[in-house]
C-alpha cells in the first residue's frame, strides 16, 4: 500500500494534541466539600464502577485517537493497487467477450464487475498519471491516453458486450502501440475472465482475474445436425454437454426439432465431465418434421444456478435434403424402376443404353448401369456412376469367365455401409471377374467386399470428385433377398455413391466463435414457416457472428443472443479461471473486492472517502458524547 | 475561615443589628413550651402558675395548699374552698450552641471563589442567628449562655444577663477561638443536655454534616423538661451545587478525598442525598418534640429573624 498524499502524514502530529486534550479534560480540580459522606453516597463510588468509569474515558480517548488516524488515513490516500503509482500511463484493456456477460457468484454481471474495476482504477490513479481504454473484442482503443477522468469512466461505461472473434495479437499490437509512445512509461491492468494464458504484452501487466463460478456451469460445447450419410431420409443430430463447473450439477436436456419436442432426458455431470448425445430422426415428408428448419438444444438447469446461462442453448440448422437425380442405363429393370420410384428423395429416367452418351451423364447425380450392359464411355466415366452386373472394361480380367461363389472376406477399412453386411455369406451364381480391380491413374479402389481374386463389390473414388462403385452380379444372380436386404443394400450403396453427404449444406454446422462462415451459407433462408415454429412473430433473426445469432424483437426490442451448433469452448469455459494466483495478479483483484462489496449508493467511491466518511463519524460520535457530558442541567 | 476575624464580625453585627431592627427584636419573644423553674423575676410569661400578681385561674382546694392563696370570697359565696391561681413570671436559662467545625467556615467551592468570598459563611450566619436569638432572650431579662463547639464544647461564656450584655455578647461571638476541624455535633449535644444544670430553651445552630449517630441521639436525647431547637444552616451551593468536570473532592473536615468526574445525574443524586438526610433529621427531631428550622445563607437575615423562625414556631 502506497499513499498518494503523503504529506497528510503530517496529520497524525494531531494525535498528541488529542491525548493532550484527553489529559486536560480528565484534570482534576481540588475542591473542598463540607461533607463528602453524602457524595460517596451520590456516586455509588464502588470499585466495579470506578473501573468502568475509567473505561470509558479511556474508550473515548481511543476513539478520538482513531479517528484522526482514519482522517489522516483518508487525507493521505491510501492506495491499495501499489503497482499504479510506479508508472505515469496506464493502459486498461477490458475484456467485453460474450463470456463476460455471465453471472457471477453474487448474481452481479461479470462486465459490471470488470467496470466497476476499472472505474476504481481510473478514480485511484495519480494526479499525474495518465491512462487509455481499450476493448478487446474487437481490439479497439476505446478512449486514448487522457487525464480526463470523466472522459475515461464515460468511455469504460460504454463498453459493450461483443460477439466479435477474439484477437489476440491485436489486442498486443495495439497495447504496444500505445505504449511506443510512452516508452518505459507505461503499465496494462487486463480485466479478464480468460481461462487462457494472458497476451504477452511488452509492457508490465498485471491480470485482474475475475472471480470463477462457486456453482456449475454446464454448457453445450457442440451441437450439430446433418444427413444420415446411409440414409439421408433421417436426420443425425450430435450434441456435446460438458461441466466446467466445479460442482457436480444436474440439468434436462431438452432436444426440439422444428419446434417439436423430440428428446428429453436428465443428464448428471460431475466437474469436468463430457456427455455426448447421438439422435436420428426419420424424414416425413409432409410433416413439419423435415429438414429445413432449426433443432434446439437446451438444458434446464435442475441442480444450482448455472454460471453461464447463455451457453445453455443451441441452435442446429437441418440439412436440407437434396433429390437425388439418376439416370437408368437399362434394357429395362422392373426391380429397380420400382425401387427408384419408392424413393421420395429419388427421380430418375430410363435410358436406353444405345441412346447413353456421356454428355447425357452431366445432367444427373448419378448414372446406374445394369445388367452386363456397360455402353462405351470412350474413357469418359461419369461423376458418379454406379454399375450393376456390369463393369467398365478396364476393370475386367482377361478371363472374363464369370465366376461364382460366397462372399466371405470384408475390407477392415470400408466405408460405413452398415446394410452390406448381408453380403456375407450371400452364394453368387454368376459373378463377373473383377480381379484387375486395381489402382490406376484417376482411380483409386476404397474398398473390395469378396475374395481377392474375385471381389463381388468394388467401391471406387474417381478424381476429381466423383464415385464409382461396381457389384459384380446382377440382383437375380445371388441369394441376397430381394424384397427385405437387398433395397436397403441397395439404397445406401446409391446414396453414398451419389455422395450425398458432400453435396448436404454444411450449413453452422460445427462452427464455432472466429470461424469463417462457409461461402454458401445462408442461414435467412431458412423457411419461413419452420423459422416461426421456433421464433416468435415479431422476431428476426440477424447474424452476427458463425455460433451466435442476435435475436431481435422489433415490437418490444429485446434483444437475446443464442448460440447457433457449436460454443466455442474456450468461452464456456472462461468462468473456470485457472490463472495461477501471482502476487501481482491476486492483490489488485483482492484488494478491489471488499470496495465493491460496499453498499449502495456509492459504491464506486475510493477506499480513502470511506476512510474518511468513518473518520468523520467517529468525530461527531467523540464530539456528541463529551458534548452530552458537558451539557448539564440547570439545578432547581 | 475567611470571615470569621473578630473585626469583621463586629463590622457585621453593627451593620445588621441596627436600632431600627433591635427595636423589632425587642418586640419578639422565644417561645417556651415547657415548665420550668425560675430563680429570678424575668419579664418572660410562662404557661407556669405562680407567685405573681395576675391571676389566672382557680381550682379545688386539697390537702396540703397553702392556705393563704384560698380565696375566701368565693368560700363565703360558694362554701366551697379553691385556690386562687396566678402567673408566673420567670426568666429562662437560654444555651446557644454554636457549631464551629470546618463545615461551618466552608466558604462554597474553590472554583468560584471570587464570588463566594461576599458570602456569608454558615458560621458567620450562624453568629447572627446566635446574636439575634440572645438579644431577643437578653430584653427579656433571660439568662444567656453562648457555647461553641467542633467536637466538643470549645468555648462557653458565662451567663449574661440584661440588654446591656448585648455588646459584651457580640464581642464574644466575633471573638472566635480556636476550634477543631471536626463537628462532632451528635457527641457534644448528647452530652450537654445530660449534664446539669441544664437549661430551659437550648437552641444548636449548625450544619449537621455529621454521619454519626446523629440521628441516634436525637432519638434518644435526654431532653428532660429543657426545650431544643435545631437551626441547621446549609450554604446554598451546597445545598444545590452546579459542577462540571472531574474533581478531586476533599472533606472539609476529615480531609478524606474522592476522585470523580461529576456528571449531571451525580448531582442530582447527591442533591437528593442531602434532601434526603435534612429531611430525617427534621422527622427525628419533630417526632422527640425538637424544634426544627433549615435555613439556607442567601435568605435575608431579617426575613429569617421576623418570618421563617415565627413562623416554625421559634419565636412569636
Amino acid at each position: 500500500m502506497t499513499f498518494l498524499n503523503p504529506p497528510a502524514i503530517w496529520f497524525l502530529l494531531l494525535i498528541p494534541l488529542v491525548v493532550g486534550l484527553y489529559f486536560f479534560r480528565q484534570r482534576k480540580r481540588a475542591l473542598t466539600v463540607p461533607a463528602l459522606f453524602l457524595w460517596e453516597e451520590a456516586l455509588g463510588q464502588s470499585s466495579t464502577r470506578r473501573f468502568f468509569r475509567r473505561l470509558r474515558h479511556l474508550w473515548l480517548l481511543l476513539l478520538g485517537m482513531l479517528a484522526i488516524l482514519l482522517l489522516t488515513g483518508a487525507l493521505s490516500r491510501p492506495e491499495f493497487q501499489e503497482w499504479l503509482v510506479q508508472r505515469r500511463h496506464l493502459v486498461l484493456v477490458l475484456d467485453n467477450s460474450l463470456s463476460m456477460g455471465r453471472a457471477g457468484p453474487n448474481g452481479e454481471q461479470v462486465l459490471r464487475q470488470a467496470k466497476a474495476k476499472a472505474r476504481l482504477a481510473v478514480q485511484q490513479l495519480p494526479r499525474e498519471t495518465r491512462a487509455a481504454v481499450l476493448q478487446t473484442h474487437p481490439p479497439q482503443v476505446v478512449q486514448g491516453f487522457s487525464a480526463d477522468r470523466a472522459a475515461l469512466l464515460r468511455a469504460i461505461d460504454e463498453i459493450p458486450l461483443s460477439a466479435a472473434e477474439t484477437e489476440p495479437d491485436k489486442t498486443r499490437m495495439l497495447v504496444d502501440a500505445l505504449a511506443a509512445s510512452r516508452p518505459d512509461d507505461v503499465e496494462t491492468l487486463l480485466l479478464t475472465d480468460s481461462s487462457q494464458s494472458p497476451v504477452e504484452f511488452a509492457t508490465p501487466v498485471r491480470v485482474v482475474a475475475l472471480e470463477p463460478a462457486s456453482g456449475g456451469n454446464l454448457a453445450l460445447t457442440a451441437f450439430g445436425a446433418r444427413a444420415r450419410l446411409e440414409d439421408p431420409s433421417q436426420v443425425e443430430l450430435y450434441a456435446e454437454i460438458r461441466n466446467f463447473g466445479a460442482a457436480t450439477t444436474s440439468a434436462q436436456f431438452d432436444l426440439e426439432i422444428a419446434g417439436q419436442s423430440v428428446e428429453a432426458r436428465q443428464i448428471a455431470l460431475e466437474p469436468g465431465e463430457t456427455e455426448r448425445v447421438a439422435l436420428s430422426y426419420l424424414y416425413q415428408p409432409g410433416r413439419t418434421l423435415n429438414f429445413a428448419g432449426l433443432a434446439r438444444a437446451r438444458l434446464q438447469n435442475t441442480g444450482p444456478p448455472d454460471a453461464l446461462p447463455l451457453d445453455d442453448a443451441a441452435y442446429a440448422v437441418l440439412p436440407e435434403p437434396r433429390i437425388l437425380r439418376v439416370l437408368l442405363v437399362s434394357q429395362g429393370n422392373w426391380f429397380l424402376e420400382n425401387f427408384l420410384k419408392a424413393d421420395a428423395l429419388v427421380t430418375y429416367e430410363l435410358l436406353q443404353p444405345d441412346a447413353f452418351s456421356p454428355d447425357i451423364a452431366g445432367g444427373f447425380d448419378l448414372v446406374i448401369f445394369d445388367r452386363r450392359i456397360m455402353p462405351d464411355t470412350q474413357g469418359n466415366l461419369p461423376e458418379n456412376w454406379l454399375a450393376l452386373g456390369a463393369a467398365p472394361g478396364e476393370l475386367l480380367g482377361e478371363d472374363a469367365e464369370p465366376v461364382s461363389g460366397a462372399i466371405t472376406q470384408f475390407p477392415e477399412t470400408a466405408p460405413d455401409l452398415p446394410n452390406a453386411q448381408p453380403l456375407a455369406g450371400v452364394r453368387v451364381v454368376e459373378a463377373l471377374n473383377l480381379r484387375e480391380a486395381a489402382d490406376r491413374e484417376g482411380v483409386t479402389v476404397v474398398a473390395r467386399f469378396g475374395e481377392s481374386n474375385a471381389p463381388a463389390l468394388v467401391l471406387l473414388e474417381n478424381e476429381p470428385a466423383g464415385r464409382g462403385a461396381v457389384l459384380a452380379f446382377p440382383l437375380g444372380a445371388s441369394d441376397f433377398p430381394l424384397r427385405f436386404g437387398f433395397p436397403l443394400f441397395l439404397r445406401e450403396l446409391l446414396f453414398w455413391t451419389a455422395n450425398q453427404s458432400a453435396a448436404a449444406p454444411t450449413g453452422l454446422a460445427d462452427r464455432g466463435l472466429g470461424e469463417d462462415p462457409p461461402p454458401d451459407w445462408q442461414p435467412l433462408a431458412l423457411k419461413e414457416d419452420t423459422r416461426a415454429g421456433i421464433i416468435n412473430s415479431g422476431v428476426s433473426v440477424e447474424i452476427a457472428q458463425p455460433g451466435f445469432l442476435l435475436l431481435e424483437n422489433r415490437e418490444t426490442g429485446e434483444e437475446q443472443w443464442i448460440a447457433i451448433n457449436a460454443l466455442n469452448p474456450a468461452e464456456s469455459a472462461a468462468v473456470e479461471s485457472t490463472i495461477p494466483p501471482t502476487p501481482e495478479t491476486a492483490s489488485p483483484a483482492t484488494t478491489a473486492n471488499w470496495a465493491e462489496r460496499l453498499p449502495a449508493p456509492f459504491p464506486d467511491q475510493p477506499p480513502w472517502v470511506w476512510i474518511a466518511i468513518a473518520g468523520a463519524l467517529l468525530l461527531c460520535l467523540e464530539w456528541i458524547v463529551f458534548s452530552r457530558r458537558q451539557t448539564l442541567p440547570q439545578p432547581p | 475561615m475567611a470571615s470569621s476575624t473578630p473585626a469583621d464580625s463586629e463590622s457585621l453585627g453593627t451593620d445588621l443589628f441596627g436600632s431600627a431592627f433591635l427595636a423589632r427584636l425587642e418586640k419578639l419573644n422565644l417561645l417556651y413550651k415547657r415548665l420550668a423553674k425560675g430563680g429570678q423575676i424575668a419579664e418572660r410569661r410562662s404557661v407556669n402558675l405562680g407567685a405573681s400578681q395576675e391571676f389566672a385561674d382557680y381550682r379545688n382546694y386539697v390537702r396540703g395548699d397553702d392556705l393563704r392563696r384560698i380565696d375566701w370570697n368565693v368560700y363565703g359565696r360558694l362554701e366551697r374552698l379553691f385556690v386562687k391561681l396566678y402567673e408566673s413570671e420567670e426568666d429562662l436559662a437560654v444555651d446557644i450552641l454554636i457549631d464551629g467545625s470546618a463545615s461551618m467556615r466552608w466558604a462554597g467551592f474553590g472554583d468560584s471563589s471570587k464570588s463566594d468570598a461576599d458570602e456569608l459563611t454558615k458560621l458567620d450566619y450562624a453568629r447572627l442567628i446566635a446574636a439575634s436569638l440572645g438579644y431577643i432572650a437578653l430584653s427579656r431579662l433571660d439568662r444567656v449562655r453562648l457555647h461553641f463547639f467542633a467536637g466538643r464544647i470549645v468555648h462557653s461564656t458565662g451567663r449574661l444577663h440584661g440588654k446591656s450584655a448585648f455588646p459584651k455578647m457580640l464581642a464574644e461571638l466575633s471573638r472566635l477561638p480556636e476550634l477543631p476541624r471536626e463537628t462532632g455535633v451528635a457527641s457534644v449535644l448528647d452530652t450537654f443536655l445530660r449534664k446539669p444544670p441544664r437549661p430551659d430553651l437550648c437552641v444548636v445552630i449548625s450544619d449537621f454534616l455529621d454521619p454519626d449517630r446523629l440521628i441516634e441521639t436525637l432519638e434518644k436525647a435526654a431532653v428532660g423538661r429543657t426545650q431544643v431547637v435545631l437551626v441547621q444552616t446549609l450554604h446554598p451551593r451546597e445545598w444545590a451545587p452546579v459542577l462540571d468536570g472531574s474533581y478531586r473532592l476533599q472533606d472539609a473536615e476529615t480531609h478524606r478525598e474522592l476522585d470523580s468526574r461529576l456528571s449531571a445525574g451525580a448531582l442530582e443524586n447527591y442533591r437528593d442525598r442531602l434532601r434526603q438526610f435534612a429531611e430525617r433529621i427534621e422527622r427525628t427531631a419533630r417526632q422527640r418534640g425538637i424544634g426544627y428550622v433549615r435555613v439556607l445563607t442567601d435568605v435575608p437575615f431579617e426575613q429569617l429573624i421576623l418570618r421563617v423562625m415565627r413562623e416554625q414556631g421559634v419565636l412569636r
